[in-house]
């Protein structure tokens, strides 16, 4: 395998993923290819600082600061869903009056109209059957 | 008290219980977090906002698989959206760039033995993940950074393992390209 090829499998070369024969071909051509053996140097202490496991540790009060932003949640959803809720039942209020005073209202315009019309449609008949009556009057 | 009594005292609304639960998993979750972002604020950050999510969201959790899987789910999802988002982090991917190689404030809490040529390594390689395609970059992480086996990336990927096998290959040829043309 020439440098470029050997080069390419550095990674699978750190992680002993290749077959034992390309492995032993490469650690033959490190040991002979200074251009390679540095290089490869390189890579693997930059590829193996993958294994630096660091820990961080949680800021204070971090707990405290969850258990916050969680209570504040609940309280604004509180009062958002209880002034709502206000809103809500005003609003129904409003509605529940208005709609019963409209049917109220309707219902007694149903009555005076009906009355108007029965009224109407009885001098209308009237009018009619004295036109008729003349009419025929006159035919005959 | 048990996990499993846990997780039920918090369903039932006890926020003693997750109080607790914040204690217990909080170191876990930050530095999960931490994998993904490298930045210990945004860490802590990302960290609340996991949390806030499992309190939203505990009675979803039935017990189908470990809760240990699903705060990974949480805080991976997490922390990628935070990268989507952050231009911080989307603007600096370039390895070549010079820029990265002066190690960052962040690194103040490593460990102090770890060396400045080491911090210089660790910034070349994280740099490089960081420019893999979202879903290489995640499965890489979670095999070398957290050590978690194939099987265990699948539950919390929810792909198959033959898909995790195939993703890790192809992060690892993407580095091989990254960081050799980076000391060629």
């Amino acid at each position: 395998m020439d440098c470029q090829k050997i080069r390419k499998k550095f990674i699978f070369f750190i992680e002993k993923e290749l077959p034992a024969e390309v492995n032993a071909e490469i650690t033959n051509h490190l040991k002979t290819c200074k251009k390679c053996s540095e290089l490869f140097e390189n890579f693997s202490e930059t590829y193996n600082s993958v294994d630096l496991k660091e820990e961080i540790e949680p800021k204070a009060f971090f707990t405290e600061s969850v258990m916050g932003k969680i209570l504040s949640e609940e309280k604004s959803y509180a009062d958002d869903s209880s002034a709502f809720d206000i809103l809500f039942s005003k609003f129904f209020k409003k509605i529940a009056f208005t709609g019963i005073a409209v049917i109220i209202a309707l219902v007694i315009l149903f009555y005076v109209t009906e009355g108007t019309f029965s009224l109407n449609f009885t001098a209308d008949n009237d009018e009619l059957n004295t036109e008729n009556v003349t009419a025929i009057f006159f035919d005959n | 008290m048990q996990e499993t009594d846990l997780i039920s005292e918090i369903q039932k609304g006890d926020k003693d219980a997750f109080k607790n639960f914040v204690d217990i998993y909080k170191k876990f979750i930050i530095n999960i977090c931490y994998k993904f972002v490298d930045n210990a604020d945004d860490a802590n950050d990302i960290a609340q906002e996991v949390f806030i999510d499992v309190y939203r969201n505990i009675n979803n959790f039935r017990g189908d698989s470990q809760i240990n899987t699903w705060l990974y789910r949480i805080s991976v999802n997490k922390s990628l959206n935070f990268l989507r988002n952050n231009k911080k982090y989307t603007q600096t991917n370039d390895i070549s760039d010079e820029s990265f190689k002066i190690p960052n404030s962040d690194n103040s809490e490593l460990n102090p033995d770890i060396s400045l040529i080491n911090k210089e390594r660790k910034n070349i390689l994280d740099k490089a993940i960081n420019s893999l395609p979202e879903s290489q970059k995640t499965a890489f992480i979670l095999c070398k950074k957290e050590d978690l086996s194939y099987e265990e990336i699948s539950q919390v990927l929810d792909i198959s393992i033959k898909a995790v096998e195939s993703l890790i290959v192809r992060a690892k040829k993407n580095l091989q390209k990254l960081l050799i043309n980076y000391y060629k």
